[in-house]
C-alpha cells in the first residue's frame, strides 16, 4: 500500500482545483469521491436517458482567472462565453421583458426602453462595482485574514488590506464601508428607480442565503456576487468539471470514484490518513 | 436688533439642553429655543389627564452618561433615579419569567425554564459586561475620521484597535460575530429555552425596523449591559416625577450657569449670510443672532427645514435624503384606578416594579415582525411596560396608577400611506389592550384615560422624522463615523457655524446625552464660540 503527501475527500470543483493544484506542485495526490461521479454540485445531471442537466451550482462565472492559468484550464478544453452570456433577462407580466447586459453601454439602449431614469444609474452602479472591486477581489484571491494578528505577517497582510481600502480614496472608504451593512434594498433604492431593475440588479445577493432583500448586510452578499462576477464557462459546470478532471490527471492526481470516506484516521494527536468504506485503510501525512 | 449670543441651541430636549448646559458652564452666552410649551422633547413628562402625569414618551433612563450627571451636578437640580429591580415576563400559559436584580432568585426563576439556561446566564452576563468595555469608551468620544492621514486621528484609530487585540482572540471573534448575526441566532449559542430567548431579544431590536431575526441585531443587546447607574452596570431606572425631570433637571442645571432658555418659540429657518449660519428666525418673525447655531433637532429637518435645500450642494441633499428613519413603534398611557391584575401572577408585587415584557418567545416576536413589514402595526406587538407610580407616588393621585407601554411595531410608513395613521389609532389602540387583556382580562375596566400615540404624532407634535425615536435608525451604516453621514460625524455641518448635538450624531439613541456634551466639546474645541 503506497502513501500520499495528501489524501483530498470530494471531487467538488474545489477538490479537483486543490487536488491539480498540490499535485502540480509535485505532491503525491489520491482524490476520494463517495459518489460514482466527480463534479459535486457543479457537475452535470444525468436525469433522463439522453438528458443532462447542469448541476445544483450553475452559475460559472465566479471562476478564478488564476486558476485557469495556473492549470491550463484552457488548454484542457476551458472556453469563457462572450459577454452576451452575462446578461440577466427578466420576463414581465405585461411581456417584453428586460435583458441587463453588464456593460452599462450595451445596458442603455434595453434601460432607456424600459426605464429611461436608470441609464444614468446603472452606469453610475456599475462604476462604483468597478471601483469596489479594486479592493475586494484581491480579498478573494488570497487566504483571509487573522482577526487577532499575532505575527509580523499577520500585521502586514492587515496593513496591506487596510491600505488598499485607502486607495479608495476617503469618499470611496466611508461609502463601501457604509454599503456592506445595509440592506441590499436601501442601496437598490438609493441606485434605481425601476422597481424591475432593481429587483434584478439585487436578484444575486439572495444566491443560497437565508436572508431577505430587507435584511441588513444582504448588500454586502450582492457586493461580493459583483466582485467575483466574469465570463462565464462555456458548457457550464460541466465544462469546468470535465477540464478540472483533464487537469488532474495531466498532474498525476490519482481518482477514485465510489470511494466513500468513513473516517479520519488519527496517530498522536495528528492526522495520518483515512478509512474507506469496507475497512480500507489509506496513509497520508496531509487530509483535506 | 435684538442681544447677540455665543450659541443658539435649535430644540429643547435633553441633548440641547446637555449640550447648553456645558457650554454656559464654560461661560459662553447660550439661549435655547423649544418649539412646544414644555421642555424635553422626547424626555419630557406631561399631565394629559388630571392628577396623572404621564412620561409620554421615553420612559426608563439607564444611559445617562455618569461624566454628565457629575458635571452638570444633575443631582443638585433634582435628578433622582429609582431603580428598575425586577424584568418580569408573563406568558399566555399561566407561566411567567421574572428577572431580579438578585442573582439567586434569578436562577431559580429561569431553572422552571430551564436548568442549562439558569447555569449559563451568569457566565454570559458576565461576557457581555466583559465586551462592553470596549463599546463603552466610544460613547464618550467624538468619532475618529478613518479617512484622515493626520497622525492625531490615526492614533486614535490604533487606541481602538488596540483596545480590541486586549479583548483576547476569543472575545474578538465573538465580538466580530456579533457585528454581524442577529439577535435570536446569537442567543441560540447560549440558550435553549424560548421563552428566555424572546424576552431576552427584544433587546436588539428596540426602535429599529427589524425582527429579532435579522443580521446586526446582536450587537444592539450589548447596549443593555451598558446601562449604568451610580457606576453599577446593567441598571435601569425611572426618573422621579418621570422622565421629564431628567430633561427639568439639565435645563436647571444650564440655568443656572447662565443659559437663556425659551418655551414656545418654534425656529421658522436658521438665517444664512452668504454660506455660514448666522442666527435663526422665529415663526412669528423674531430673530436673534449667534456666533454658532446648534441643532437638536433631527437631521432631516435640520438640512431640508431649518436651512432648506436651495442653500445645500447636491452631495449634503444626497446623504441626507439618503440618511433613513422609518420610525416602527408607537406608544399607549394609561390612568389606571388600580394595580393591574394579571393571570400568571394576580395581585401586586414586587415583580410589577421593574419593567413587564410581553414577548413570549422569538416566533411571536417575528410575526410582529412580518406584519409591520407588510405594512401594518402588529396585531400582537412587541410590548414593554412600567408602572412607574408604584415606585413613585408623584406621579399619579393616591391609589391610582400610571401604566406606559412602548409597542413595537407600528410602522411609520402603513400601507395606507403615513399620513392616514389618525384614521388607525383607534384600531392601533385596540390591538394594544386585546394583546394585554391576554395576560390581565381585566385591564378596561379600571382604565381611565388612555393616551395613543402613533408614529405620526411623534413626527408631527414630537418633531421626530418618520417617528424614529432615535432621530435616525441604529443600523451600522448610520453609525459613529458614519452618523449622521460620513462627512457630518464630528458635529460639524457643511454650512458653517452650523452644528449638530442630537441623538442623529453620535453615539445617538436613549437618553444618553452623549451627543450633546460631545457637541459642546467639539465646538469649543474648534473654536466656533
Amino acid at each position: 500500500m503506497s502513501k500520499y503527501d495528501v489524501i483530498v475527500i470530494g471531487a467538488g470543483h474545489n477538490g479537483l482545483t486543490a487536488a491539480a493544484l498540490l499535485a502540480k506542485a509535485g505532491r503525491k495526490v489520491l482524490l476520494l469521491e463517495r459518489r460514482d461521479s466527480i463534479g459535486g454540485l457543479a457537475g452535470a445531471v444525468c436525469f433522463h436517458e439522453g438528458y443532462s442537466a447542469p448541476g445544483i451550482l450553475h452559475d460559472t462565472s465566479g471562476v478564478r482567472d488564476w486558476v485557469v492559468e495556473k492549470l491550463a484550464l484552457g488548454k484542457h478544453g476551458l472556453e469563457r462565453a462572450g459577454k452576451e452570456e452575462s446578461a440577466v433577462f427578466c420576463p414581465e407580466e405585461e411581456g417584453g421583458g428586460l435583458l441587463l447586459h453588464r456593460d452599462p453601454e450595451d445596458a442603455a439602449d434595453e434601460l432607456r426602453r424600459v426605464s429611461p431614469g436608470d441609464v444614468e444609474g446603472y452606469a453610475r452602479y456599475r462604476e462604483t462595482i468597478v471601483r469596489f472591486r479594486r479592493v475586494l477581489e484581491p480579498l478573494l484571491n488570497e487566504s483571509p485574514p487573522t482577526i487577532n494578528p499575532s505575527s509580523t505577517g499577520d500585521f502586514a497582510h492587515l496593513l496591506r488590506l487596510g491600505l488598499k481600502a485607502r486607495l479608495l480614496g476617503g469618499e470611496g472608504m466611508t461609502g463601501f464601508l457604509r454599503i456592506v451593512p445595509m440592506p441590499v434594498s436601501d442601496w437598490m433604492d438609493e441606485c434605481f428607480v425601476s422597481p424591475a431593475v432593481k429587483a434584478l440588479v439585487a436578484g444575486p445577493a439572495h444566491d443560497g442565503s437565508y436572508l431577505g432583500p430587507r435584511s441588513p448586510g444582504s448588500a454586502a452578499a450582492l457586493l461580493f456576487h459583483e466582485a467575483v462576477a466574469g465570463a462565464q464557462v462555456k458548457g457550464g459546470g460541466a465544462a469546468l468539471v470535465g477540464a478540472l478532471e483533464k487537469a488532474c490527471r495531466a498532474a498525476g492526481v490519482k481518482i477514485r470514484l465510489s470511494s466513500p470516506v468513513e473516517e479520519i484516521r488519527f496517530s498522536a494527536g495528528a492526522v495520518n490518513g483515512v478509512t474507506v468504506a469496507g475497512d480500507e485503510r489509506i496513509e497520508a501525512d496531509a487530509v483535506a | 436688533m435684538a442681544k447677540r449670543y455665543d450659541a443658539i441651541i435649535v430644540g429643547g430636549g435633553h441633548n440641547g439642553l446637555v449640550c447648553a448646559a456645558y457650554l454656559a458652564r464654560a461661560g459662553r452666552k447660550v439661549l435655547v429655543l423649544e418649539k412646544r410649551r414644555v421642555l424635553g422633547g422626547a424626555a419630557v413628562t406631561e399631565e394629559i389627564y388630571p392628577g396623572f402625569r404621564f412620561s409620554v414618551l421615553s420612559y426608563v433612563v439607564s444611559l445617562l452618561r455618569p461624566q454628565i450627571i457629575r458635571d452638570l451636578e444633575l443631582p443638585k437640580y433634582g435628578l433622582e433615579i429609582l431603580p428598575l429591580d425586577a424584568s418580569f415576563l408573563p406568558l399566555p400559559d399561566g407561566r411567567s419569567l421574572t428577572r431580579w436584580g438578585d442573582w439567586e432568585r434569578t436562577r431559580r426563576e429561569i431553572s422552571k425554564f430551564s436548568a442549562r439556561d439558569a447555569e449559563v446566564l451568569p457566565e454570559f452576563g458576565k461576557l457581555m459586561v466583559h465586551m462592553s468595555r470596549f463599546v463603552k469608551p466610544l460613547l464618550d468620544m467624538a468619532p475618529p475620521d478613518p479617512t484622515s492621514f493626520d497622525p492625531r486621528e490615526l492614533a486614535r484609530l490604533g487606541k481602538l484597535g488596540k483596545s480590541f487585540t486586549e479583548l483576547g482572540p476569543d472575545l474578538q471573534r465573538l465580538k466580530y460575530k456579533m457585528l454581524t448575526m442577529s439577535a435570536a441566532d446569537f442567543l441560540d449559542m447560549w440558550f435553549e429555552s424560548d421563552e428566555l430567548k424572546g424576552v431576552m431579544s427584544v433587546s436588539g431590536i428596540i426602535g429599529t425596523f427589524l425582527g429579532v431575526r435579522s443580521p446586526g441585531t446582536a450587537y444592539v443587546l450589548l447596549h443593555h449591559y451598558m446601562g449604568e447607574i451610580d457606576g453599577v452596570f446593567r441598571s435601569w431606572g425611572f426618573s422621579k416625577g418621570g422622565t421629564g425631570g431628567v430633561s427639568l433637571a439639565i435645563a436647571r442645571s444650564a440655568e443656572a450657569a447662565g443659559a437663556e432658555i425659551r418655551t414656545d418659540a418654534p425656529v421658522a429657518k436658521v438665517l444664512l449670510g452668504g454660506d455660514a449660519a448666522e442666527g435663526v428666525v422665529l415663526e412669528n418673525g423674531d430673530e436673534f443672532r449667534a456666533k454658532a447655531v446648534v441643532s437638536a433637532v433631527d437631521p432631516r429637518r435640520t438640512f431640508f427645514g431649518l436651512v432648506g435645500k436651495e442653500h445645500l450642494d447636491d452631495e449634503t441633499i444626497t446623504a441626507i435624503g439618503n440618511y433613513t428613519y422609518r420610525g416602527s413603534s408607537g406608544k399607549v398611557n394609561l390612568a389606571l384606578d388600580a394595580v393591574p391584575d394579571f393571570t400568571c401572577r394576580p395581585g401586586t408585587g414586587p415583580h410589577l416594579y421593574g419593567d413587564i415584557a410581553i414577548a413570549p418567545n422569538v416566533r411571536y416576536l417575528e410575526k410582529a415582525y412580518d406584519e409591520a413589514k407588510e405594512g401594518d402595526f402588529s396585531s400582537r406587538p412587541y410590548m414593554n411596560i412600567v408602572i412607574p407610580s408604584l415606585s413613585d407616588p408623584t406621579v399619579a393621585p393616591p391609589g391610582k396608577h400610571v401604566m406606559s407601554i412602548f409597542v413595537q411595531y407600528a410602522p411609520y410608513h402603513i400601507k395606507e400611506g403615513p399620513e392616514q395613521w389618525p384614521l388607525r389609532k383607534d384600531a392601533f389602540g385596540e390591538a394594544v389592550l386585546s394583546t394585554l387583556e391576554e395576560y390581565c382580562p381585566k385591564i378596561r375596566d379600571s382604565i381611565l384615560h388612555m393616551q395613543v400615540i402613533t408614529p405620526w404624532e411623534m413626527e408631527q407634535e414630537y418633531g421626530l422624522t418618520e417617528g424614529n425615536i432615535f432621530h435616525g435608525e441604529l443600523s451600522l451604516e448610520q453609525l459613529f463615523f458614519l452618523r449622521p453621514t460620513a462627512k457630518m460625524a464630528r458635529y460639524r455641518t457643511p454650512v458653517r457655524h452650523l452644528w449638530m448635538c442630537a441623538s442623529g450624531t453620535h453615539p445617538g439613541g436613549g437618553i444618553m446625552g452623549a451627543s450633546g456634551m460631545l457637541a459642546a466639546r467639539e465646538l469649543m474645541k474648534a473654536g466656533g464660540v
